[in-house]
């Protein structure tokens, strides 16, 4: 496969999300860069703006197994991880069976990921970080690829327990979900309160194309003043001060470059360029910094505090 | 396997610029030489003068300009290879399909590239204009003898010039001076502190009116001893005035005995 032909796939599967989602473009580019970069998203935003509905379409598109994970606050690990069920054989002899849970698929969708409790939300770690889940004595190995695609509301709102940074930092990207436009959503009001044809969507990307367009963003090259450029975007958080109580790890310099290669592949783009490190810069490190009071008393936000970065 | 040929590409732009650079760096500099040797001409001092600072010049632009000389510079001039010049330059020697087709891809772009891109052409003018009109005026200067300021002989006037203090002065004639009043003898104070310093007049036979060559000897003249009739001396009235009483009959004597000679 060729990076135009890898550019028209994304085309085709970009056409066929826009059969079911109105708008979201930079959204469902940025799921797509993290599906890419095999690494995990994180979508944040307002109930009903199609954060769940986005996901579910993209994972129709893909030939893969697919398993959602509503989350609440009295959701336990093992509803996640799985655990030991007692069985019984024919032989009337009683064994401990795994029961895998429905973090074994290739995309889990972690809805409402801040409705559940931290104990539940680190269940996940082990699988995010290295695709496997330890259940007792016995660690089993998930099946690549494995994206665990999560939604939350605005941490601010009332029953919801913010993610710790050792969680958030395993998302590769924080996506932010904005309110569609007027003409978008009267797009959106005539889909869905009209006799509406359901679009039929068929599956586009295998596991083994996925796996292999991985192995392509991963191929793309960067020249080095990019690269420089790239890392000395992520260790100027360190040094702001005044703006940025905690900066972003290097797990954030290893995220941008990634993302920027997957990027420069869905563009069809055969290098990294300066562009892509700027666009990827928000969802790479918006949820990599703590803002100082200082930051927060101007009322910055975090994307607010990267634009200074850039500039 | 596009290694080499990429490699060999971009050794030769990189060469090609470089050559330009150096080309401008030249011009630069022998602009500056230009300048620095009219204002030596127009000064009086050694042509080699202007060599030095001008060498100095050379070495600083060139090395300045050598040293801004990358891929990104190419790719300010030629947009269509923005970011993939460097990209290539920084990556060829990975060997993968993506790589090899951007090393093809921007092998194609490469033959855009025109060496006179990099040449500025308006400075060019305006630098080879700049030489022509200065050497004129080096030129002009030299066949018509045109000098601003003798910078040389100033420096050697400067050179001779000593405070007051260091004047070579008779002292035993100042000492003399300062004890019996002998001006009279030695005339005015300013004209004694010239000491024993020689003086160099030299005429300009293009400002004076007298012609050296026409000049003759002089020629001798006979004055009669006893002056013309029509020459008298007479007593003025302002002396009885202003002459003391008891020393007037002798001023009158005085005058009389002098007329009578």
């Amino acid at each position: 496969m060729k990076v135009e032909d890898a550019k028209k796939t994304f085309d085709f599967v970009f056409s066929e999300l826009n059969k079911v989602i109105v708008g979201q473009s930079e959204v469902l580019k940025e799921v797509s860069v993290a599906l890419l970069a095999d690494s995990h998203a994180l979508l944040e935003g307002y109930p009903g703006l199609a954060k769940t509905l986005a996901i579910k379409t993209l994972a129709q598109l893909m030939d893969l197994k697919f398993s959602r994970i509503q989350n609440t606050p009295d959701l336990m690990p093992s509803d996640i991880t799985g655990t030991y069920i007692i069985e019984e054989t024919s032989a009337g002899k009683r064994n401990f069976k795994f029961q895998p849970g429905p973090v074994f698929a290739n995309v889990v969708l972690a809805d409402e990921i801040n409705r559940a409790t931290p104990k539940t939300q680190s269940a996940l770690l082990e699988a995010m970080q290295e695709h496997q889940v330890t259940v007792g004595n016995t660690t089993y190995k998930l099946e690549e690829p494995f994206f665990v695609l999560a939604t939350q509301n605005p941490i601010e709102q009332e029953g919801t327990y913010p993610l710790p940074e050792a969680q958030s930092d395993r998302f590769l990207l924080k996506i932010k979900v904005d309110y569609p436009t007027f003409d978008e959503e009267i797009e959106i009001v005539n889909r869905f309160t009209e006799e509406y044809k359901k679009a039929q969507l068929k599956p586009i990307l295998n596991k083994d194309s996925l796996l292999y367009l991985q192995h392509m963003a991963k191929m793309i090259p960067i020249a080095n003043d990019i690269k420089r450029y790239a890392v000395q975007l992520v260790t100027s958080t360190r040094q702001n001060k005044k703006l940025i109580e905690f900066g972003a790890s290097p797990r954030a310099s290893i995220g941008l470059i990634l993302a920027s290669k997957a990027r420069a592949l869905i563009e069809g783009r055969k290098y990294v360029s300066k562009d892509d490190i700027n666009k990827m810069a928000f969802p790479v490190m918006r949820h990599r910094i703590v803002l100082s009071f200082e930051a927060e008393r101007q009322g910055m936000h975090e994307d607010d505090v990267i634009k200074t970065l850039l500039k | 396997m596009l290694a080499k040929p990429i490699s060999l590409a971009l050794n030769e732009v990189r060469k090609a610029v470089f050559q330009i650079v150096l080309f401008n760096s030249v011009i630069d500099t022998l602009v500056v030489f230009m300048l620095l040797l009219m204002g030596c001409l127009l000064l009086t001092l050694p042509a080699w003068y202007a060599l030095v600072p001008a060498l100095a010049y050379a070495i600083i632009h060139t090395y300045g300009n050598l040293k801004d000389v990358n891929f990104s510079k190419i790719e300010e001039k030629f947009p269509s290879l923005n970011e993939q010049l460097i990209t290539v330059a920084d990556n060829w020697k990975e060997q993968n399909e993506i790589v090899d087709a951007l090393n093809q891809e921007v092998l194609l772009k490469m033959k855009e590239i025109r060496t006179s891109s990099f040449l500025n052409f308006g400075r060019l003018t305006r630098e080879i204009v700049v030489m022509a009109v200065v050497a004129f005026i080096v030129i002009g200067s030299a066949a018509f003898n045109v000098k601003f300021l003798d910078f040389q002989q100033t420096i050697k006037e400067l050179q001779a010039f000593k405070p007051f203090q260091q004047y070579d002065i008779n002292k035993d004639l100042l000492q003399l001076e300062e004890s019996q009043n002998l001006s009279d003898i030695l005339g005015e104070k300013s004209v004694t502190e010239l000491g024993q310093q020689q003086l160099n007049l030299q005429i300009n036979p293009i400002m004076s009116d007298v012609d050296i060559g026409k000049v003759k000897a002089p020629e001798d003249r006979s004055f009669r001893d006893v002056p013309p009739p029509q020459i008298k001396a007479t007593t003025d009235v302002s002396f009885e005035e202003n002459i003391p009483k008891q020393y007037q009959r002798i001023v009158k004597t005085y005058f009389k005995e002098i007329t009578k000679s």
